[in-house]
């Protein structure tokens, strides 16, 4: 029989001052892809730092003017740099930036600086986002991506430049939508004009041919195996372990299913990871969406990853009379699988799906119940009372877990 | 008489009235963080007087869940630790006057006992490892319903209406501990 600690309670608070030992026995037991355990291990290694200290603005501008200094960037001048609201998990600074362009000479654009906390609710990699948001310009809408900051050589964490997008994330008329535009109502005019958008872009990120291209913060797992789903499912379960205050004897069962159920790999697809409303900015006026943003949990994986994500319960609504789910607020759950098969050309397997449905739920928990208290109680993040918040979603997704998992046992 | 209500009610009402106009109007990520720390209190104000039925409500729903699993996992080969974990919640629930922490030590306890379980049930018979899932799934149900109850005005819940009143969830387990104390 093991021997438990004096309190058992308490026993979970070494993973505010992880040891060495702790962090390789995860890093072990579940391998990732290299970027994401370098990124992890990094969590874990500045566990025990201080918490955040807030950054001013006038903190952030000399940052800002050392890396362009240090760059070679010509004759720029920094203006009117002002916070971004809004997101949960990272700092951003709106800031005007006059410079002489090799390219294009004297210009002038709106940028936004978007940098890590100490730690956020999730621990991703702004090189990878970096990568995907070049990759894609002239595919989808994104933002003109100018600078990165790898590793907090200038700023006091990794962080990344990029060109601001006009536009809302949800009509200024709706009260509807929850944190971080989950749940948003677009009404029916504009839900007419941005769901084939929606439906297109999709379709294109899995589409996107990458056989010509090298990425080099994303490994490519391979067709015809479990390793993407592997890989997938050791992250969120590394992330449980690294940072839950305690046994949820319900995380386990889900585990063991996946484990045992893990799918193999179709088509390898760059899956955006995050692709839902709330994430695409749109003119109001015209409902034209001009640019994707968070492409912060991307990788090269299984397409149903995304699709399980966007019609996960939480991301939607019902029509007032509960009839019909309108997944991310925009297409019918009934049309939507069909309609993807037509725009994308690309089939949808139901075992599939169902598999990433219940990865999709266990790194939810993850996150609101293991990540977002761990975060909040160490103070190391500039959003804390939100991620206190993001708790009152986690019944709802373990009811979800629960049911799907019943159906497949 | 406690006045951690009334305590509540005056910080909220002087962040509303005093502090939230004298933030600076470019700086916006503070006045939301303000509204979200007002939200927070009004919360906590609502569950102030349900925080510690709440702990002996987690304690006899993990005893249950407990319960439910040793009956499931007759393969296992540790079911000492379950057994040992029913007992002492079994205590704890009999004894008026436990202490929050040692309730919440109780749980501890009997969730991981559970757990040990079900992580070693991959290695029993596809069929015994089965029973163990549901019996978890079943075991958790109250557990889920009482934290939906207990999160809705935090506004995240899509389906609110379906949503029995906290009051009523909470007395769930209420009475079982005397039963069990009696077949003891």
């Amino acid at each position: 029989m093991t021997v438990l600690p004096a309190s058992l309670h308490d026993s979970f608070n070494i993973r505010d001052n992880p040891t060495p030992q702790f962090i390789q026995a995860i890093r072990d037991r579940f391998p990732v892809e290299r970027e994401v355990d370098e990124l992890l291990t990094r969590k874990m290694q500045s566990r025990s730092g201080p918490p955040y200290r807030r950054i001013t603005l006038d903190e952030l501008r000399a940052k800002l003017t050392r890396m362009l200094t240090d760059l070679g960037v010509g004759n720029f001048v920094i203006t009117e740099p002002g916070w971004f609201t809004g997101g949960v998990s990272k700092i951003q600074m709106g800031f005007t930036l006059e410079w002489d362009d090799l390219a294009q000479g004297r210009r002038k654009e709106r940028l936004v600086l978007r940098m890590d906390p100490s730690e956020g609710s999730n621990t991703t990699s702004r090189p990878r986002e970096y990568e995907l948001l070049e990759a894609f310009q002239g595919i989808i809408p994104v933002p003109a991506v100018y600078w990165l900051d790898p590793d907090g050589r200038w700023f006091p964490q990794p962080a990344l430049i990029y060109a601001f997008a006009p536009g809302v994330t949800k009509s200024r008329a709706t009260q509807t939508g929850q944190v971080s535009g989950l749940g948003t109502n677009f009404g029916p005019d504009l839900r007419a004009k941005l769901a084939p958008q929606f439906m297109a872009h999709l379709a294109a990120i899995h589409h996107f041919d990458f056989s010509a291209r090298s990425f080099a913060t994303m490994d490519m797992p391979q067709a015809g195996t479990t390793q993407a789903a592997i890989w997938q499912l050791n992250r969120a379960r590394r992330i449980w372990e690294e940072d839950r205050g305690e046994d949820f004897p319900l995380m386990d069962v889900a585990a063991n299913w996946l484990e045992a159920n893990a799918p193999k790999l179709d088509h390898a697809s760059i899956v955006h990871g995050d692709f839902r409303s709330g994430n695409f900015l749109f003119d109001e006026e015209t409902g034209r969406i001009g640019a994707w943003l968070d492409w912060e949990r991307a990788h090269i994986g299984d397409r149903h990853r995304d699709l399980a994500w966007m019609t996960q319960s939480t991301m939607g609504h019902y029509s007032e009379d509960r009839k019909t789910y309108f997944v991310c607020g925009l297409i019918p759950l009934d049309d939507f699988f069909e309609e993807y098969t037509r725009v994308s050309g690309l089939p949808v397997d139901p075992d599939r799906l169902a598999w990433y449905r219940i990865l999709n739920c266990y790194q939810i928990i993850a996150s609101t119940v293991a990540t977002a208290n761990r975060v909040a109680r160490l103070g190391k993040s500039h959003q804390d009372p939100l991620l206190i918040r993001v708790k009152g979603m986690a019944p709802t997704v373990e009811r979800e877990l629960s049911l799907c998992l019943k159906e497949r046992l | 008489m406690d006045h951690s209500d009334t305590g509540l009610r005056a910080v909220c009402k002087s962040l509303t009235d005093v502090i939230a106009p004298a933030l600076p109007a470019d700086d916006p990520l503070a006045r939301e963080q303000l509204g979200l720390i007002v939200h927070y209190l009004g919360f906590l104000r609502s569950r102030l007087d349900h925080l510690h039925a709440r702990e002996r409500f987690q304690l006899a729903d993990a005893r249950a869940l407990a319960a439910k699993v040793r009956d499931a996992a007759q393969d296992a080969s540790d079911a000492a630790a379950l057994e040992s974990a029913i007992a002492a919640a079994d205590d704890l629930l009999a004894a008026p006057w436990a202490s929050t922490r040692d309730l919440r030590e109780g749980t501890a306890r009997a969730n991981h006992a559970v757990s040990e379980i079900v992580q070693s049930a991959p290695g029993l018979p596809a069929e015994a490892s089965r029973r163990i899932a549901l019996a978890v799934i079943a075991g958790t149900e109250d557990r889920i319903a009482m934290e939906r109850a207990w999160y809705l005005p935090m506004g995240l819940d899509p389906a609110p209406a379906e949503v029995p009143p906290l009051e009523n969830l909470l007395c769930r387990h209420a009475g079982h501990h005397e039963t069990n104390a009696a077949a003891k």
